[in-house]
C-alpha cells in the first residue's frame, strides 16, 4: 500500500455547495482540505443571479456564513414580477405574494465577488483545523484502493486520501462520473442556460427601476420568448449592473440549432426589456452553460463509498418555471453531508457518512423540493393561468414580437400604469428605440 | 534549518528601461537597479527549501544603499524572513574575489550560522559566474552548481540536488552533498510543490510576508566592513584583483534577410502570407 497524504476530509469545488460543506466540516472540527480548480475561487463562475433562503431549508448561507448579506450579495430582490408573453401580448403579474412564501430573503449575487468572499472564509476556518484551500488544482478523480472509493486525484498534487470526499465541483463532476453516479444524457434532463451581466449606473439602475439603493427586482419572463422553445428568462438587479439570462428546455431546443447568443438575444432584444436597458449598453460578461433538471437528475442516493457528490454535481437544480434555485440547495446539501460526517465520526463509523446523508436530504425536505411527487403552488408559475389565481396582473400589454413598434399613448400600449403596493409606478410603457441594441457599443 | 540567499542589484537591461551613453557605455545614474533576474531562481530554490523543512530563509547583499529595493524585492519572492546588506564606500568597485571576501565574511558573521547558502548562476551585468564559488570557497564549504532540483534533508544534514552536468541541459546528475553546502541555482530550477500541505504551507509563507517586506527597516540589517572587521586593503577596489580594462560596445549585425511588407487590412492581401507560411505548418 502506498503512503498518501491524508486529510479527514477532502471538499472539490468552492461554489457554494463546496463552501458550505467546508464550513460546516470545520465547524465541527473536521480536518478540512478544498481543493478548487479556479485560479481564484469564481474565476470560472461568471455571472450571477439569486440565492434563496428558504424559511423551510435546514441551512442558510447566511447561518453558515455570518456576515454574508452585507459582504457578499448585491441587492435584496424586494419586488418580483413576472411577465408572461403570449403571442403578442403580455401579461404582468406581481408575484411578491408567491415570491415571500416560504422565502426569508432573496439576495442578487454575482458569483465573482460571491465566490471569493466565500473563499476568503472558507480558507481562514478551513485552515483552522489543519487543512486549508488550494486554488488552482484540478481534480481529474477518485483514488481507489482495492476497488474502494479513498481520495481523489489531481493533475498538480499527488493522490490525497481521505475519509470524506464531497464532490461539489458542479455540472461537469468529473468526480460524479467517475464514480458512475452520473449518466444523464437525454437532452429531456438538461437546460441551456445562458447569462450577461451588463453594466449600469447605480443612479441611473434606481431610476430605471424606480427603487432605493437598498432595493432589488427580479422580472421573470415566461411564455413565447424564442418561436416556439420552451423556456423562460431572468433579469435581476445588482448594484451596478443587471443579469439577464434565459433558460431553455434543451430537448425543445434540439430542433431549433440556435447559438446560445441568439437565445440571450431572444430576451435582450425584447421590446420589454427596452425600457430598462436604454438606447445602449454594454454587456460585461456572457456565459452558457448547461444545467439538469433536479426533477429528472437530482440523485436519490448521491453518494458511494467515501464519497458523496452535493449541488449541481448531483443534480440538485431546481427550475420552478422560470426561477432557478441552486445555490440555495447545494448549500442545504454540503451542510447536510458535513453533518452526516460528523454524525458518522461521532459513531464512530465515518464511513457511513454517504448512508446519514441520503436520509437527511430525505428527512430535510431537500430531496422533496428537488423532485416533487406533485406540483406544489410554486411549481405552476410557468402556466399562465395558474399565476392568474395566484396573483393580479398588474399590467396588461399588447406587445408580442409584431408589436415592436408600440407607442406609449398608441392604441395597442397600456394606458395608466397601475399604482404599486408601495404607491410607486410600475412601468411597462414601451420606448421606439429600433436601434437600441448596439452589443459592446461605447 | 538557516538559509540565505545571495541577490545582487543590476542595471535594468530591458529596452525602454537602459540607457547608454554615445560610446554605448551604461549609464549607471539613468539606468534603475532590479534585482539580479538569475537570482530569481536561487530565490525559489530557498523558499522551496523553507516551505518543506521550515526554518528561516535571509537575503544578503553586497551594495549601495539603493540596494533596499531590491531586497525588498527579494522579501516579498522568498517570504524572506530578515535582510542584511552589506554596504559602505571601502566595498564599492569591488571585482568577484573581493565582493566573495566580503561575503563569506558577511555570512560567517551571522548569529545562527546558515546551512544552506543558494546563489544564482551569474549577474546580468557581470556575466562572470565566480562570485557564488568564490564565497564557497571563502567559506570551505562543498559547492553545487548548476541546480535545476533540490530535496534538503535537515534531519540528517545533507542535501540531494539534480545538477546540470557542464551546464548542459542534456546530461543530469544526482549529487548528494553535507550540510552546511553552497549551492548556485541554475535558471532552469522549478521548484515542486506536490502536497496539499506544502502548497498551504506555501500560502501561509505568502499572507504573512506581505506586511514585513512593507516595513522592510525593521528587518533589514546593514553592516559595513568595521562591523565585519574586514581591513579595507582586501576589500572593495583595492582588495580587487582584477580591473576591468574597457569595455566595447557590440555592434549590432546587420540584418541579411529580406522583408516584404504585407498590408492586412484586407483579407485578401493576406492571402500570400498563407501560401508562403503552409508549407511550413507542422508535419509538413
Ligand atoms: C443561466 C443560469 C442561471 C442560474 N441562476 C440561478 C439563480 O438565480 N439562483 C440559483 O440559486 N441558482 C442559479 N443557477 C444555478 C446555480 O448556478 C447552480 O445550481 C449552483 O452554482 C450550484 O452550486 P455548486 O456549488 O454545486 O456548483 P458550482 O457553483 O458550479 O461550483 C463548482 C465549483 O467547482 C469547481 N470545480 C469544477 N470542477 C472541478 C475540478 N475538477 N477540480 C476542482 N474544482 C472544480 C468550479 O471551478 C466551481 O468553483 C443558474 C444556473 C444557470 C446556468
Amino acid at each position: 500500500m502506498t503512503e498518501h497524504e491524508r486529510y479527514e476530509a477532502v471538499v472539490v469545488g468552492c461554489g457554494p455547495g463546496g463552501a458550505a460543506a467546508a464550513a460546516a466540516l470545520a465547524r465541527n472540527g473536521v480536518e478540512t482540505l478544498v481543493l478548487e480548480r479556479g485560479v481564484d475561487a469564481g474565476s470560472k463562475n461568471v455571472s450571477g443571479g439569486v440565492i434563496y433562503a428558504e424559511e423551510s431549508a435546514p441551512y442558510t448561507i447566511e447561518s453558515l456564513f455570518p456576515g454574508f448579506r452585507e459582504q457578499a450579495t448585491e441587492r435584496p430582490v424586494t419586488d418580483n414580477y413576472i411577465h408572461n408573453v403570449a403571442g403578442d401580448r403580455v401579461k404582468t403579474f406581481d408575484i411578491g405574494e408567491l415570491h415571500h412564501h416560504d422565502t426569508a430573503w432573496a439576495d442578487s449575487v454575482l458569483r465573482r465577488p460571491m465566490d471569493s468572499w466565500l473563499a476568503e472564509r472558507v480558507h481562514e476556518r478551513t485552515r483552522e483545523t489543519g487543512g486549508g484551500l488550494l486554488t488552482e488544482i484540478h481534480v481529474t478523480g477518485l483514488l481507489r484502493e482495492n476497488g474502494e472509493i479513498v481520495g481523489v486525484r489531481t493533475e498538480e498534487l499527488a493522490p490525497i486520501e481521505a475519509d470524506l470526499i464531497v464532490a461539489a465541483d458542479g455540472v461537469n463532476s468529473e468526480l460524479a462520473r467517475d464514480a458512475g453516479l452520473m449518466d444523464w444524457d437525454d437532452p429531456a434532463e438538461w437546460f441551456q442556460g445562458v447569462k450577461a451581466v451588463v453594466d449600469m449606473d447605480p443612479a441611473v439602475l434606481d431610476d430605471r427601476f424606480d427603487i432605493d439603493p437598498d432595493e432589488g427586482e427580479a422580472h421573470l419572463f415566461s411564455g413565447d420568448l424564442f418561436d416556439g422553445v420552451r423556456g423562460g428568462g431572468f433579469l435581476y438587479t445588482n448594484r451596478e449592473s443587471l443579469s439577464i439570462g434565459t433558460v431553455f428546455h434543451l430537448d425543445s431546443l434540439a430542433d431549433e440549432r440556435a447559438e446560445p447568443q441568439e437565445l440571450l438575444d431572444a430576451l435582450l432584444t425584447h421590446p420589454l426589456l427596452a425600457q430598462w436597458l436604454g438606447e445602449e449598453y454594454r454587456e460585461r460578461e456572457y456565459s452558457a452553460k448547461l444545467v439538469p433538471d433536479s426533477k429528472k437528475v437530482a440523485h436519490e442516493s448521491p453518494h458511494d463509498d467515501r464519497l458523496v457528490l452535493v449541488g449541481d454535481a448531483a443534480g440538485q437544480m431546481q427550475a420552478q418555471g422560470p426561477i432557478i434555485k441552486g445555490m440555495n440547495h447545494a448549500v442545504s446539501a454540503g451542510a447536510l453531508a458535513a453533518e452526516a460526517f460528523a454524525d458518522a465520526r461521532s459513531r464512530g463509523d465515518p464511513h457511513r457518512a454517504g448512508e446519514f446523508y441520503e436520509r437527511k436530504l430525505r428527512e430535510e425536505g431537500v430531496m422533496a423540493k428537488l423532485r416533487p411527487r406533485s406540483y406544489d403552488l410554486v411549481g405552476r408559475l410557468s402556466e399562465i393561468d395558474a399565476v392568474d389565481r395566484v396573483a393580479t396582473a398588474v399590467a396588461d400589454s399588447a406587445l408580442g414580437r409584431l408589436g415592436l413598434r408600440a407607442r406609449p399613448g398608441s392604441s395597442n400600449a397600456p394606458t395608466t400604469p397601475p399604482a404599486r403596493r408601495d404607491g410607486s409606478r410600475y412601468r411597462t410603457a414601451l420606448r421606439d428605440a429600433p436601434d437600441r441594441h448596439r452589443r459592446g457599443a461605447g | 534549518m538557516n538559509t540565505v540567499v545571495l541577490t545582487k542589484g543590476v542595471p535594468d537591461f530591458r529596452e525602454e528601461q537602459v540607457s547608454f551613453d554615445e560610446d554605448g557605455h551604461l549609464e549607471r545614474g539613468k539606468t534603475p537597479t532590479v534585482m539580479n533576474p538569475n537570482d530569481r531562481p536561487a530565490l525559489r530554490a530557498a523558499l522551496q527549501a523553507k516551505v518543506r523543512t521550515g526554518g528561516t530563509v535571509s537575503l544578503m547583499s553586497m551594495g549601495p544603499p539603493g540596494y533596499e529595493d531590491v531586497l525588498r524585492e527579494g522579501m516579498e519572492d522568498v517570504y524572506a524572513d530578515d535582510c542584511y546588506l552589506l554596504s559602505d564606500r571601502e566595498m564599492g568597485a569591488a571585482d568577484t574575489w573581493a565582493t566573495a571576501m566580503t561575503v563569506a565574511t558577511g555570512l560567517q558573521r551571522l548569529a545562527d550560522s546558515p546551512d544552506l547558502v543558494v546563489a544564482g548562476f551569474k549577474t546580468a551585468d557581470g556575466e562572470t559566474g565566480h562570485t557564488g564559488p568564490q564565497t564557497a570557497y571563502c567559506l570551505g564549504w562543498p559547492l553545487v552548481t548548476h541546480v535545476t532540483s533540490l530535496d534538503v534533508d535537515a534531519a540528517a544534514g545533507r542535501l540531494r540536488a539534480e545538477r546540470l552536468v557542464d551546464g548542459d541541459a542534456s546530461e543530469v546528475e544526482t549529487v548528494e552533498a553535507p550540510l552546511p553546502c553552497f549551492v548556485v541555482a541554475d535558471p532552469e530550477f522549478e521548484p515542486t510543490y506536490r502536497t496539499a500541505s506544502h502548497r498551504l504551507a506555501h500560502k501561509d509563507l505568502r499572507d504573512a510576508t506581505q506586511q514585513r517586506a512593507r516595513n522592510l527597516e525593521d528587518h533589514l540589517t546593514v553592516w559595513d566592513h568595521e562591523d565585519l572587521n574586514l581591513d579595507p586593503d582586501y576589500i572593495g577596489l583595492d582588495g580587487s584583483p582584477t580591473i576591468v580594462a574597457g569595455v566595447d560596445p557590440i555592434p549590432k549585425a546587420p540584418a541579411e534577410r529580406d522583408a516584404t511588407v504585407v498590408d492586412g487590412s484586407r483579407p485578401s492581401e493576406l492571402e500570400p502570407v498563407l501560401s508562403e507560411l503552409t508549407p511550413y505548418a507542422a508535419g509538413d
